[in-house]
């Protein structure tokens, strides 16, 4: 387990270095969630007692897509500079390959999430400090839990003619589960409900992050053998 | 070329399914008693749940031969999923088709974001990916274990997918009436034999398509087969 950790490191640490002098997944990230807030904007064309119910969706929305980008773009880099044979030649278990680029996946949205909320705050006049640590739990399971399904279903749609409609299709009725659970756990907290208000959602979210978690780990292996 | 039409000869299961298709047939549209609310339409509800039942089945066999695949590496067990998928996607858009029909003349609308018909429509979606990945990846050589490891993950998504959908619409009051689908303690006797039957006879027929799809697969491995070798031999009288 040791081991698999500090392989895992490596291989992070090797992303984030590309990442920090390239910058190409946070910035499009970025990009990304403000257009898709904007262009919500104008889709709802919201009045100020919608708010709370609108916008958890449209967060969740963005950073969905967002992870998807990011995600995709951990395996793609990889093929295009061709240096994902190299990685796979390296003599590492598979599953380490797996935590470093999910790793990688979790600080990058987490990332863009810290920079894009608070836009959401401003720009829909919103309160978010009394729910702080609500939040952090949510975007916590939530993030962890959407990147491991993923980053799996990248590596299998990178293979793919299509690569960059299969993720999608692949992905987002399988995390339909907890997407709806976010959505709702964000509305509650903005709603000002409590933990009690959302217990359910809670669990789902944990145990879903916890399933997938350890499902992706175990199956990333097979996706890799060529 | 013998054993190739012996396959393909109608079988006693066969004529079994298509007797039992009929007696269904009679059972729920005309000895099953007129529902008194709803009328006739009701009796569309012996093929509607029958067949979402085995939407599901067919998703739960997927998963289970996808991890056997994935254990064993057989191709046989990539067609058992892989039959089963497609076959199941057919039954999953009869339900599809046969919800709204009822639906608009009962609840007035031909669809609501009620928990069984979002959950149905996200069961629907996997099949789609699944179906689509099976299709479109045909040029890559990994894609067989990739269709296993979506299907595993598929299955193990319905539990989350059926609690998710509940949870989100469950805790709106309105939505417990349109769920209501003339099931359960208020049906007569009558009724609940018919859709037994009917449960029974689609799952059998599940069954029986399920079969003719895997032969056809085997099928179109042998023909692949034969073309390989005829292309070898071919080769190799040019070489000669």
């Amino acid at each position: 387990m040791r081991y698999l950790l500090a392989k895992s490191w490596q291989i992070y640490r090797k992303d984030m270095i590309v990442e920090y002098r390239t910058r190409e997944r946070v910035v499009t990230m970025f990009v990304f969630s403000l257009i898709v807030m904007v262009i919500f904007n104008f889709a709802f064309n919201i009045g100020s007692n919608f708010i709370e119910r609108v916008v958890p969706g449209m967060i969740w929305v963005a950073f969905s897509f967002a992870g998807m980008l990011c995600a995709s773009r951990c395996f793609a880099s990889e093929k295009d500079r061709a240096t994902f044979d190299g990685l796979l030649l390296a003599p590492i278990d598979r599953g380490s390959i797996f935590l470093g680029k999910l790793f990688g996946n979790i600080t990058l949205i987490s990332l863009v999430q810290l920079a894009v909320l608070p836009l959401f705050i401003i720009f829909f006049n919103m309160t978010i400090f009394p729910y702080l640590t609500k939040l952090l739990v949510i975007f916590f399971l939530g993030t962890i839990g959407f990147s491991s399904i993923a980053t799996l279903f990248a590596a299998v749609a990178i293979n793919t003619r299509m690569r960059d409609v299969m993720l999608p299709v692949l992905l987002l009725p399988v995390a339909s589960p907890i997407l709806i659970a976010l959505v709702e756990t964000t509305r509650t907290t903005f709603e000002g409900g409590d933990w009690q208000d959302m217990t359910n959602w809670i669990r789902l979210l944990s145990v879903f992050t916890v399933v997938f978690l350890v499902a992706s780990v175990m199956l990333f292996e097979y996706i890799l053998e060529e | 070329m013998a054993e190739l039409t012996t396959r393909l000869r109608i079988t006693p299961f066969g004529v079994i399914c298509l007797v039992g298709l009929i007696i269904s047939l009679y059972l729920s549209l005309i000895w099953a008693p007129r529902e008194r609310v709803m009328g006739d339409v009701q009796r569309i509800m012996y093929f509607h749940v029958a067949t979402a039942w085995i939407a599901e089945l067919a998703f739960l066999l997927v998963g289970i031969s996808s991890i056997i695949y994935l254990w064993l590496r057989e191709r046989k067990w990539d067609i058992v999923a892989y039959s089963a998928a497609e076959v199941g996607f057919v039954f999953c858009c009869f339900v599809m088709i046969t919800g709204p029909i009822w639906g608009k003349p009962v609840w007035g609308t031909w669809w609501t974001w009620d928990p069984r018909l979002t959950f149905s429509m996200i069961l629907w979606l996997i099949y789609v990916g699944y179906l689509m990945l099976r299709v479109y990846g045909d040029d890559i050589p990994q894609v067989k274990t990739f269709l296993a490891v979506l299907g595993i993950l598929g299955t193990l998504d319905i539990p989350f997918i059926h609690f998710a959908t509940m949870w989100w619409r469950g805790l709106h009051p309105d939505s417990l009436v349109m769920s209501e689908e003339g099931l359960g303690a208020g049906m007569e006797v009558d009724m609940r034999i018919a859709l037994a039957v009917s449960a029974i006879v689609f799952t059998l027929f599940f069954f029986y398509l399920m079969g003719r799809r895997m032969a056809l697969e085997r099928l179109r491995d042998e023909t692949e087969d034969l073309r390989d070798r005829l292309e070898y031999m071919n080769n190799d009288n040019i070489r000669n």
